[in-house]
């Protein structure tokens, strides 16, 4: 009898159609050895899901506040590495602890955190907590005052005044008549376009009475 | 966590936010207003007052009248109005005398040969921009006249048309501006359909529109060269005709921008005004720019910018054509900002 292999895990997950879900189930009921996989990677899913969201550990700021101090920061070798023994950014391993062995010497590292951190790397480690949001602020203020002053500088340069030429007097009046002959034909003449000569004008003695003296009706 | 980071809770009052924000708005405005593409028109809104218009657009150019008309600028201080004489006769054209005090002094002769009048594309705007209903009717200088109101967004009036219910001409006129103030109105005080014939003998000046009209591949040839010729103003006012005269350093561009109410000309030509003065005109200084700045029958503002010298003039409303200008060049000024705006304005027309 052959049995259900990675449609077990499909299962677990929820992703079988009904017609494959009915006969991976029949065959859940008959075989104990598959029923127990079952259990098992349901349990692990289970657990997995209890976790939560992953969050950046307290160490890993530690780490790169450390960067910022000087002689403090991961940079420096360790006195026992060399090539790869530092521990990998984000590993939860804390500043200062020592690896039992080198990955370059062909010694596997242990998986048993070493809770022992020296007081004042965690003193450190606080204060790099507590510096994050500001050190982060500034960098961005400096990146934003940056984009700005380059937008700025760059428009000024391609502003800058071209050669002088030849000096022109447009004649308005001409202008006049080809904006009034332009406007006369548009489809409903403005009041503005005749260019008269020299009419003469008459102030409205109503100025609030709207549309005064010269109302038609 | 949110209490170490505070920006979480105020995006904008971060300073990368907020510079990122202040440079793409530098672009947005280098972008805009170099912007020689037109954006796909609003449609049309379907009201019913346009047919009526359309109407009025054709009888002012078919019907033969002589008649004393109006004018008044209500923005002026103190509001200002003139008395013109009228006489239209379609196979003459339409001569405009000085009412009353100036009577006798000679005209101003339009026509007769009508241009290819951009009517469809000037109530094709209208119809897009404005919500254009018939509101009433109503009795003009005697006449039964329908009231056509055209309202801009949010219910302020941007202009009301009294069209003859019977001849189906335009006896009185009413502009408004952004704030639906009125800026200005015409109105016929008397009309005669049966009018004399105009006398064209010696009229003071004949109006004769340009005679190069444009095309658009001449237009992006001239942009080609350098000329900055936009397609649009801003606010609706799209570009409905294009005309030139002269030639070589001494070409003039004239176009001609509406959003179906108002027209606004625009003259571009290259030169510089080199701080001299401008007749009529009065110079304006701001930040080191410069810009001339008057006119009595309608706003107008002349200016340089790029080695170029722009005139605007408008049958439209000050507030109206104050904030379209702002669409064209910069102008050329010593100042930090005048020279960060004309950098904008290159950066953009580059782009």
């Amino acid at each position: 009898m052959s049995h259900l292999g990675e449609r077990l895990s499909a299962l677990v997950d929820g992703e079988l159609g009904n017609a494959d879900r009915e006969r991976v189930l029949g065959h859940l009921a008959r075989c104990q050895n598959c029923r127990f996989e079952a259990d098992m990677l349901r349990a692990v899913k289970r657990r997995l899901r209890d976790l939560g969201p992953a969050e950046p550990s307290a160490d890993f700021l530690g780490r790169l506040s450390a960067m910022t101090a000087p002689g403090t920061g991961p940079i420096d070798p360790p006195a026992s590495g060399g090539f790869g023994s530092s521990p990998p950014l984000g590993s939860s391993r804390p500043v200062g602890s020592q690896w039992p062995g080198s990955f370059g010497r062909g010694a596997r590292p242990s998986l048993a955190v070493d809770t022992t951190v020296p007081a004042e790397v965690d003193t450190a480690r606080q204060r790099s907590v507590r510096a994050w949001p500001r050190w982060n602020r500034t960098r961005f203020a400096v990146a934003g005052a940056s984009f700005v002053a380059v937008a700025l500088s760059t428009a000024f340069m391609a502003g800058e005044e071209g050669a002088s030429a030849p000096a022109v007097s447009p004649p308005l009046s001409d202008f006049a008549v080809e904006h009034a002959v332009v406007s006369k034909n548009a489809s409903l003449p403005g009041p503005m376009t005749v260019p008269v000569p020299a009419p003469p004008a008459i102030p409205t003695d109503d100025a609030s009475g709207r549309p005064g003296a010269a109302d038609p009706r | 966590m949110s209490a170490e980071r505070p920006w979480r809770t105020s995006p904008l009052r971060h300073p990368l936010v907020s510079g990122a924000l202040l440079c793409a708005l530098l672009c947005l405005v280098s972008l805009t207003a170099a912007s020689d593409v037109p954006g796909r028109p609003p449609a049309p809104r379907g009201g019913d007052g346009v047919d009526v218009l359309r109407r009025a657009a054709h009888a002012g150019q078919d019907v033969p009248y002589e008649g004393m008309q109006s004018v008044t600028w209500w923005q002026s201080t103190p509001p200002r109005t003139e008395l013109v004489e009228v006489v239209h006769q379609p196979e003459t054209g339409t001569l405009f005398s000085p009412g009353r005090e100036g009577a006798g002094a000679p005209g101003f002769l339009m026509g007769p040969a009508p241009l290819d009048a951009p009517h469809d594309d000037l109530f094709a705007l209208l119809d897009a921009n404005f919500q254009v209903r018939r509101v009433a009717t109503e009795v003009v200088g005697g006449r039964a006249a329908v009231l056509v109101q055209a309202t801009r967004d949010g219910s302020a009036p941007a202009a009301r048309f009294w069209v003859d219910a019977d001849t189906g001409l335009l006896l009185r006129r009413e502009v408004y501006d952004l704030d639906g103030e009125l800026a200005y109105s015409s109105a016929f005080l008397s009309i005669d359909l049966a009018p004399r014939s105009p006398d064209v003998a010696e009229p003071a000046r004949r109006g004769q529109p340009w005679g190069n009209q444009l095309d658009s591949a001449e237009l992006s040839r001239l942009r080609e060269d350098g000329w900055r010729l936009p397609e649009g103003l801003g606010a609706g006012f799209a570009l409905v005709e294009a005309r030139s005269t002269g030639s070589g350093q001494d070409r003039v561009v004239h176009l001609s921008y509406s959003e179906g109410i108002c027209l606004v000309s625009v003259f571009v030509q290259r030169g510089s005004l080199n701080g001299g003065e401008v007749a009529g005109l009065e110079p304006v200084e701001k930040d080191g720019a410069i810009v001339y700045a008057g006119g009595e029958a309608g706003p107008q503002r002349m200016w340089q910018a790029d080695g170029f010298v722009y005139t605007v003039m408008a049958d439209a409303p000050e507030q109206i054509t104050g904030s379209l200008t702002h669409a064209l060049p910069s102008p050329d000024g010593s100042g930090f900002w005048s020279r960060v705006e004309r950098g904008a304005d290159r950066l953009g027309s580059w782009w």
